[in-house]
């Protein structure tokens, strides 16, 4: 038996080959439609093309809101002795796709919250957090435990004179009680892209280095 | 900010709005420009400006009504069809090829591909191990895509081929009806009588996955033997549809004797995130774990019969 009985994707569980000393987890971005995921993953698949090990897969619709995910596979190379490689998914934000977002979801071990600096779009975060919170507990996790980064996007848009959420702001509606790390970003330009990613990167290893008890 | 300030302003939002989809959030922008516009008598060309603007929330609207119209689940290329099926169908160590090609036509169908899964589960009600199963998540297939007539006859043309035993015959029609009424749909006595009797409350061993909640942990209540009276609970670390996996520490002597492959457990407890349930189950399996940090416990797989 090659594969320790932890080793399954269950409901929430990396998949470890211990004989092979292999690690392969799950990152999702989260967040209301139209914040900005795909938008993120994009930028990773460019700037980070080192790691990224394969194409982006983008399943969207016409007006190019993603229908069902987009996927993208990257590794990350040894990480104490064993071989890490990670597959990146975004759900499809928009309401009417709830019932797909909750399937993506499914297995995951960290998550990337995607927020809307844009002011009109303040109560979808809250709603979309909301629901981030339920689908979690209903795969019997809790988003105070899971590996979790919040960003919020979009802070290019103060320079349009389009009315924006301040920081603070934010903080006190999405972040009062998670209290995790917060990033601000630009996914179109690329600034804090790459921040938001890595650090949501390194609270998932250290959960799954706990979890798993993977040492050399 | 003056009106035409303001005017300019919202305008701009609302564009801004357009180019990122937000349909809804630009459409009020443009309603608020209109209303400001209707209030005002003494600007020039007044009637033009709103005439524009509205033209422009109409193109809206229409999109806004494509956008709602559209499909939540629409069929998708072969090429996403496979990405879906290896991305999203959970590995599971020793099932046979049979059996994990029920498992991803399952994946495809929970992804609304209906059409896919059930040219899947009609090649795979062919393969005896699995043919219940496909039928069974066949069945469900043509009720999504209103095809009920086919439905019938296909579950009777693979009955002429001889795809099942009679036993799984009548379990399959007895699903058949209830998946008819569900969607309320009358079958009838389109279905032959099987020829053989059918006790009802027939356990679904098979894996229709997506009725199965997700069980987080199970306690099981010993009714009699060496652990009459006891309550244990164990914590699920893998589930599949209704099997679910445990793992039982080396310690636990007397609990892993009264598991042992092949027994029937009529008292458990299982709990989900929504509720407990109350239920039956059979051990499946019951093997030492050769390696890893659980070396030494066991790996028990037990099948949800009834809950
Ligand atoms: N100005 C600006 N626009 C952005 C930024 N990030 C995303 N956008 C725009 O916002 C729109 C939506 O971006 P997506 O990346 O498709 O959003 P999403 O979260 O994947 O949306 P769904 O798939 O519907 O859930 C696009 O028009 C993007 O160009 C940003 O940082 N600044
Ligand atoms: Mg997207």
């Amino acid at each position: 038996m090659g594969v320790a009985h932890l080793s399954q994707r269950g409901k929430f569980m990396a998949i470890f080959n211990i004989q092979k000393r292999e690690i392969e987890c799950k990152i999702v971005y989260y967040g209301p439609g139209r914040c900005g995921k795909t938008t993120n993953l994009e930028y990773v698949f460019k700037a980070f093309k080192r790691q990224v090990t394969g194409e982006m897969v983008s399943v969207d619709t016409e007006g190019d809101s993603t229908l069902f995910f987009d996927f993208l596979p990257m590794g990350l190379g040894k990480i104490n002795g064993c071989d890490v490689r990670v597959q990146i998914f975004t759900v499809p934000g928009q309401q009417k796709y709830s019932s797909t977002r909750k399937l993506v979801l499914k297995g995951l071990d960290g998550v990337v919250f995607v927020a809307d600096s844009l002011a009109v779009r303040r109560e979808k975060n809250l709603i979309s957090l909301k629901d981030l919170q339920q689908n979690l507990k209903e795969y019997g996790q809790s988003i105070t435990r899971i590996p979790l980064v919040l960003q919020y996007n979009k802070r290019d848009l103060a320079d349009e004179g389009v009315p924006i959420m301040s920081v603070e702001q934010m903080e006190r509606d999405l972040n009062r009680q998670l209290k995790v790390t917060s990033f601000e970003a630009s996914a179109t330009k690329g600034t804090g892209v790459g921040k938001t990613l890595q650090e949501c990167l390194k609270l998932t290893l250290i959960s799954l280095h706990k979890e798993l008890q993977w040492s050399k | 900010m003056n009106i035409k300030e303001r005017v300019r302003s919202l305008l701009k939002e609302a564009e801004l709005y357009k180019d990122q989809r937000l349909l809804k959030e630009a459409r009020k922008k443009y309603t608020d420009v209109i209303e400001i516009l209707e209030q005002q008598s003494r600007i020039q060309n007044r009637d033009a400006l709103i005439a524009a603007v509205e033209k422009k929330r109409d193109s809206l609207d229409t999109a806004i009504i494509k956008w709602d119209q559209s499909r939540v689940n629409p069929e998708v290329s072969g090429k996403v069809q496979n990405l879906i099926k290896r991305l999203f169908t959970a590995s599971e160590e020793g099932i046979s090829d049979e059996e994990n090609g029920i498992n991803e036509a399952i994946t495809l169908a929970k992804f609304g591909q209906y059409r896919q899964a059930l040219e899947e589960f009609s090649r795979l009600v062919h393969l005896p191990i699995v043919c219940a199963s496909a039928a069974k998540n066949a069945i469900k297939c043509y009720l999504e895509l209103s095809e009920s007539d086919e439905c019938i006859e296909a579950v009777k043309g693979w009955w002429q081929d001889c795809c099942f035993t009679p036993e799984q015959y009548a379990s399959i029609t007895h699903f058949m009806q209830s998946a008819f009424e569900k969607s309320g749909l009358d079958l009838g006595d389109a279905m032959a009588e099987p020829q053989v009797g059918f006790a009802g409350g027939e356990d679904f061993t098979a894996p229709i996955d997506d009725d199965i909640i997700d069980i987080t942990s199970i306690g099981i209540n010993f009714q009699s033997g060496p652990m009459e009276g006891q309550h244990v609970e164990i914590d699920v670390s893998f589930q599949s549809g209704s099997l679910l996996s445990l793992i039982v520490a080396s310690s636990e002597k007397a609990l892993l004797q009264l598991l042992l492959k092949g027994t029937a457990i009529h008292d458990v407890d299982f709990y989900s995130p929504i509720a407990i349930f109350k239920g039956a189950a059979v051990v499946e399996s019951n093997t030492g774990i050769l390696s890893g940090p659980k070396k030494g416990d066991f790996s028990l797989d037990i099948r949800i019969n009834s809950i």
